[in-house]
């Protein structure tokens, strides 16, 4: 890129240059006139007659007229010259039921300065509409039209170049009508270049296109230099179009392209813009010529096109009496136009965007494969601490793989502490079982033996204390043999119906404390092990019972439901009368956790109860979640298990 | 009892429980011998095999000595009775021990006169399996189901069924009162142990199993949600 970007501005400093010392080239056999220094009054050279009908819209000056003049009427005003004639219009405010004189004076060519010859022309029209101002005999007279708008009125007029081509003078004298028919003029308004003659000598002097310098500046150039001079003012007085053969098909087919490639090769626009329809330059470099020293710069043309401009001060000895401006199209000399520069920087761009694109698939490709071995990861271990599956991308051999198989590594080795942890209760009971058996032996033993009065309530205590820790034994080893056992389990399709049926009806003739409500759909299948399915209901019905105060209501539901749209059996167990405790209610599943306050009853409580219910709803694909409700202003816990129901029901 | 002076041989590693079983024994009128390794009961039975053994699976650093033992000693005799008395109570033990031939297995749980009322239920049928010939039969007949409560055998279609001590008392409570139900703990009471739900399924299953190899269409044992078990009426 910085290689196109130094070539481009190679290229650019040689074509300044090359403009620059052309430009002084020629300055010297360009001399602008004297009369070209004193002009006021810009004259616009038309490139076709414009037709005398109050519009100055056919002049295509493109420039709109400038108000000019004094006094109380707001007075537009263009002048404009072709084939002899001087055109002029004028836009001012109504003058409506007033008579006005408008008032011509021309100042033509004489043969030294002091010898210029002046001519008045003087018309007082009655109406709006053409007039012809006819004069002296050897005269040409005036055409013009006189157009009245609600607005504005408009004076469009032709007038003789060969009287008025030095100064003009344009003036408008309203006359006050009274009542006696009495006239008497009255200088009223604005008058162009001076007020009338009677007051104010001379009239603007013009400035006009000089053709002598434009012969001086027709020579073989090369293709597409614009050449301009202007006067010592900034006043354009000379403009050759340079011809500009091809360069527009190229412009044309890859603007954006090259707008792009401008961008990329870091190529910023001119802010600087010379408008080809304004009659006078202020712009650098021509001011810069003006006061006496030659310069360059970029700067926009009308059309839009990025030019190098060279501006040089002609001189008339040490007077500077205008500047030579010559321009050029950057697009001739712009590198981007070579073919083969084009060509590489399209390879180039196109390289760049492909690379650019591959690093950014590459690395979409891995921050896609982190985060699926961060959700991964994230999800390995169950809420039972259990290693659900193996971690994606192991086998890769760069560093997220690595990053996988040691993750993978830590897991495993997480998901095996959680199993001794786990197993932990099941050998201990199993290590504590046989100093149990010396106790329980030893006691059935001292009983057999003779035992005082007062020995026998010892006794008594002792062996109601060993069976406890049986039954806290039994109760550690179950979590443990209650997974061996949902491993082991033979899956059958189960009348679901007919099993929560038979189970409600024992519930209630166990839990006689409590009162049962029971809604059971019908036809309700699920495939599991039905063994297990008690087991789980059994647990969830116990802790249901054992946190429901006596006489409260039990519910047990069944109910057929759709869960984004796989049929599911959701079994409801609610009791009233108490509430979850704070936490998170995931937890009351995990083993070892109780939500029992105190031990009441003698029985151990620890948590393997809804551990277990969880475990077996696990195994059955289900999900089991304890929420509080409120039914009918009673507060209560609801257990729901929902699990898959078998396709044909 | 006493005077039968059966020889009951206890391979136990835990010396205190040992000696705590055969004062129960002893109490009892049992000539009783113990021993902590699987090496010192093989040689001493060398010269003679005891009229029961209970065994301990896990002898010390010995892991399954107790398996061991019993292999070795039923290939030395079809009918020796012998109990696997451990502190391990998962399913698969049980069945790795039954398999191997033994005639009960019992936890440690079990209170010294459960233990003995076993025993005393094994040598019974023992002593009536060998004199099979000279009793009256007791039996109890169940459709295709026979029990005979004399020698603790039960035949299906006239085919025997290889029932342990603690299957054959969980059938018995059943087919006695066929339609009636069975909960859990009527169960554990009738086989005489402390068990817990998931044993007693696992022995319903098994028995199941083993009435399903002689007959298909086997489906007398039928559950009932909630409640237990009960031997289909009719």
């Amino acid at each position: 890129m910085s290689y196109i970007r130094e070539t481009e501005t190679a290229l650019r400093d040689a074509q300044a240059d090359f403009l620059a010392s052309l430009a002084t080239g020629m300055a010297a056999n360009v001399q602008p006139s004297l009369a070209d220094q004193h002009g006021a009054e810009y004259v616009f050279r038309l490139s076709r007659a414009p037709l005398l009908d109050g519009f100055v819209d056919d002049w295509l000056t493109g420039v709109a007229p400038r108000p000019v003049g004094l006094g109380e009427v707001a007075v537009q005003m263009q002048l404009g010259e072709y084939e002899g004639g001087l055109w002029l219009y004028v836009e001012t405010a109504p003058w409506r039921d007033r008579a006005v004189t408008l008032q011509f004076d021309c100042t033509a060519e004489g043969r030294s300065e002091t010898d210029e010859r002046k001519v008045r022309y003087e018309l007082t029209p009655e109406a709006p509409g053409r007039f012809t101002i006819p004069s002296g005999s050897y005269h040409p007279s005036i055409n013009g039209i006189w157009s009245e708008g609600s607005q504005r009125n408009r004076i469009e007029a032709r007038l003789p170049l060969q009287v008025c081509g030095v100064a003009f003078a344009f003036s408008i004298r309203i006359v006050e009508q009274t009542v006696s028919s009495a006239v008497l003029p009255k200088v009223d308004t604005a008058a162009i270049g001076s007020t009338p003659a009677e007051r104010l000598p001379a009239p603007a002097r013009l400035i006009r296109h000089n053709p002598q310098i434009e012969q001086q500046l027709d020579r073989a150039l090369p293709l597409g230099v614009d050449r301009f001079v202007v006067n010592a003012n900034g006043w354009r007085i000379t403009q050759i179009t340079g011809s500009r053969p091809g360069s527009n098909d190229v412009r044309a087919d890859s603007s954006l392209l090259r707008a792009l490639y401008r961008r990329i090769i870091g190529d910023s626009e001119p802010t600087l813009m010379i408008d080809d329809a304004e009659p006078r330059i202020t712009e650098e470099p021509i001011v810069s010529a003006l006061s006496g020293k030659p310069a360059q710069s970029r700067a926009r043309d009308s059309a839009g096109r990025i030019t190098t401009v060279a501006a040089t001060p002609l001189k008339s000895g040490n007077v500077v009496t205008g500047a030579l401006v010559l321009r050029q199209d950057t697009a001739a000399i712009l590198s981007l136009n070579n073919p083969s520069v084009l060509k590489l920087t399209q390879r180039t761009v196109f390289v760049t965007a492909a690379v650019v694109g591959l690093l950014l698939a590459w690395a979409t490709w891995i921050s896609w494969r982190i985060r699926r071995l961060a959700r991964a990861a994230g999800s390995a271990l169950d809420s039972q601490g259990q290693l659900s599956n193996a971690l994606p991308g192991q086998s890769a051999r760069d560093e997220i793989g690595i990053l996988a198989r040691d993750f993978s590594t830590l897991l495993e080795r997480v998901g095996e502490q959680q199993q001794w942890l786990r197993s932990l209760a099941d050998k201990l009971s199993h290590e504590l079982r046989t100093p149990m058996a010396v106790v329980q032996s030893s006691l059935d033993n001292l009983r057999e033996a003779s035992l005082t009065v007062a020995q026998l309530p010892l006794h008594e205590r002792a062996s109601s204390g060993v069976a406890r820790l049986h039954a806290i034994l039994n109760a550690m080893s179950q979590a443990n043999r209650a997974e061996q056992t949902v491993a082991d389990a033979e899956y059958e399709v189960i009348d679901l119906t007919a099993l929560m049926t038979q189970l409600t009806m024992a519930y209630q003739q166990t839990f006689t404390t409590h009162q049962w409500r029971s809604d059971i759909e019908t036809n309700v299948r699920v495939y599991g092990n039905a063994d297990l399915l008690v087991q789980l209901l059994d647990k969830v019905v116990d802790n249901a019972v054992s946190f429901s105060p006596a006489d409260e209501c039990l519910e047990v539901q069944l109910v057929r439901r759709d869960a984004d749209g796989d049929p599911v059996a959701d079994i409801t167990v609610t009791n009233f009368g108490a509430s979850l405790p704070p936490g998170d209610p995931r937890k009351l599943f995990q083993t070892m956790v109780t939500q029992r306050s105190g031990d009441d009853t003698g029985t151990p409580h620890l948590g393997f109860g809804l551990y277990i219910a969880a475990l077996i709803t696990h195994a059955h694909q289900g999900v089991i979640e304890a929420r509080d409700v409120t039914v009918e202003d009673r507060p209560g816990v609801a257990v729901r298990i929902r699990l898959p129901r078998h396709a044909a029901t | 009892m006493a005077q039968n002076l059966r020889t009951i041989t206890i391979v136990e590693d835990d010396l205190a429980l040992g000696a705590n079983y055969r004062e129960a024994f002893e109490r009892e009128g049992y000539a009783v011998t113990l021993h902590a390794s699987r090496e010192a009961a093989l040689s001493a039975m060398a010269n003679g095999l005891p009229d029961l053994v209970i065994i301990d699976v896990n002898l010390g650093s010995d892991v399954e000595g107790g398996f061991e033992l019993c292999r070795s000693l039923r290939s030395q005799s079809d009918t020796l009775p012998i109990i696997f008395l451990t502190a391990r109570d998962s399913e698969f033990d049980a069945i790795s021990g039954l398999r191997l031939g033994a005639d009960d297995y019992l936890t440690k749980d079990i209170t010294l006169p459960h233990l003995l009322a076993r025993v005393a239920a094994l040598f019974r049928r023992q002593q009536v399996l060998q004199s099979q010939h000279e009793q009256t039969p007791s039996k109890l007949q169940r459709g295709a189901l026979t029990i005979d409560e004399n020698s603790f055998s039960v035949d299906w279609n006239a085919q025997r069924v290889d029932l342990t001590l603690t299957e054959y008392w969980l059938v018995y409570a059943l087919a006695r009162h066929p339609g009636h139900v069975k909960n859990r703990q009527q169960l554990m009471d009738a086989a005489n142990t402390v068990l817990d739900d998931n044993t007693i399924t696992s022995h319903i299953k098994r028995i199941r199993k083993k009435f399903v190899a002689l007959d298909a269409d086997f489906d007398e044992i039928e559950t009932v949600y909630g409640m237990g078990y009960r031997w289909r009426a009719g």
